[in-house]
């Protein structure tokens, strides 16, 4: 399972959760492990899977709370319609 | 990435968790730029560790500790280090030396005293050691007394050196391998490849180099504001006399200075002023950096160093400079 590839628009949305990490000026706050696991994954070339999707989302809700939940929820709002 | 004889590399700051610092160096690595610069300062991750790091994490870049302080670092532990880099990272090794700012080595309570010489000597003294050679000298600012070095001979890794004034550069075109010219403002950079030119033209392979302070995005206010922290850095270490030069007084460095030791960012960002921060960074639109790149490269620089922070979003800001620069080629013909 943690090898599959991810849809169009979870890709999308892995990729705002990235730049999110990327940029934030909080990296600190994001456990070492995970970091560590992301950074593993993007080596790999394994970001876009539920892997990397997992392993973003959790440094990005570490990071930069408020931000992650604004964009989860404009993905979830998007994805009803 | 290199076209022509023109490099092009980023510089990463050492300032994040390490996992950070890998993953934009994985991403470096495979946007094909020619080095990677990893920047010393004391107050952030060891630019030698931090080196040695991501040298695992990248296969073809370049890596170049940049700009390491003789002032700090005694110039054998200097070469020690690019030494035992070189076993990690064979044939991939660069570095650049410089005098550094006057902030970073006042909160170490060190003196900036005889910079030109202390930089020239230092080439020299890591030069020779990375050579193999044992060194003896009481005459100069360096001490050495029968100082060698146990490690494989790494003669052959190019030193560059950081470099703001006159005679900074004037040494460095006599001396180093190479130089990164710490400007981010056309005519500053023009004045100083012109100052560089003339004594490097008879060194084949004299690399010239603009190390810049980009920040990029579509909108022109957020990368301003993107841009001012590093601007306001770099300003408040120059000397006073280039202050003066571009209209700033020692009470308003004064002010930068103490806000950003604060980390007062807000108060910094109301008193930044286009007057310096244009003269240390450039802030705008794609479009815009291109045309700032197409002037260097008229002028004849033959490296162009993207620093940070590169923008508000600094993987898109990236991925953007590697496309410009992969633009550039069809223009610059290559080797």
């Amino acid at each position: 399972m943690g090898e599959d590839m991810l849809s169009r628009r979870k890709r999308v949305l892995l990729e705002e959760l990235l730049e999110i990490v990327l940029a934030s000026v909080n990296p600190s706050l994001v456990r070492d492990e995970v970091g560590w696991e992301l950074a593993r994954l993007i080596h790999a070339r394994k970001l876009y899977t539920e892997r990397g999707y997992r392993a973003v989302l959790k440094a990005a809700r570490r990071c930069e709370p408020e931000k992650t939940e604004k964009i989860l929820r404009r993905y979830r709002r998007v994805g009803r319609r | 990435m290199g076209v022509g004889n023109v490099r092009f590399s980023v510089e990463i700051v050492p300032r994040d968790p390490l996992w950070r610092t890998c993953i934009y160096a994985t991403l470096v690595d495979r946007l094909g730029f020619d080095a990677i610069w990893l920047s010393d300062h004391f107050f952030n991750r060891n630019v030698f560790v931090a080196t040695a790091v991501i040298a695992n994490w990248t296969s073809r870049c370049l890596l170049g500790p940049a700009v390491v302080n003789p002032y700090v670092i005694h110039p054998a532990i200097i070469a020690q280090s690019i030494a035992t880099l070189e076993e990690i990272a064979p044939k991939r090794l660069i570095m650049a030396i410089g005098a550094g700012d006057e902030t970073s080595l006042a909160r170490l309570c060190i003196k900036r005293e005889n910079p030109v010489d202390k930089v020239r000597e230092s080439i020299h003294a890591i030069r020779r050691l990375l050579a193999g050679e044992e060194l003896t000298s009481h005459d100069g600012i360096l001490c050495f007394s029968s100082a060698k070095l146990e490690t494989k001979k790494s003669g052959d890794v190019p030193i560059y050196v950081g470099a703001q004034g006159k005679r900074m550069l004037m040494m460095s075109a006599s001396n180093a391998d190479g130089v990164l010219i710490n400007w981010t403002n056309l005519d500053r950079l023009k004045e100083a490849i012109n100052t560089v030119k003339p004594i490097a033209s008879s060194r084949q392979g004299f690399d010239i180099g603009a190390h810049l302070i980009i920040s990029i995005h579509e909108d022109t206010a957020k990368a301003r504001k993107t841009a001012i922290p590093f601007a306001a850095y770099l300003m408040a270490g120059t000397n006073n006399a280039l202050l003066s030069e571009i209209g700033v007084s020692d009470e308003e460095r004064n002010l930068v200075r103490s806000l950003l030791i604060r980390g007062d960012w807000d108060r910094l960002y109301s008193v930044a002023r286009d007057e310096w921060i244009r003269v240390f960074s450039f802030y705008g639109t794609v479009a815009e950096l291109r045309d700032f790149i197409d002037e260097l490269l008229t002028q004849g620089f033959t490296h162009v160093v993207f620093g940070g922070p590169w923008g508000p979003r600094p993987r898109s800001a990236l991925l953007s400079i590697a496309k410009l620069v992969d633009e550039l080629k069809p223009n610059m013909g290559r080797d």
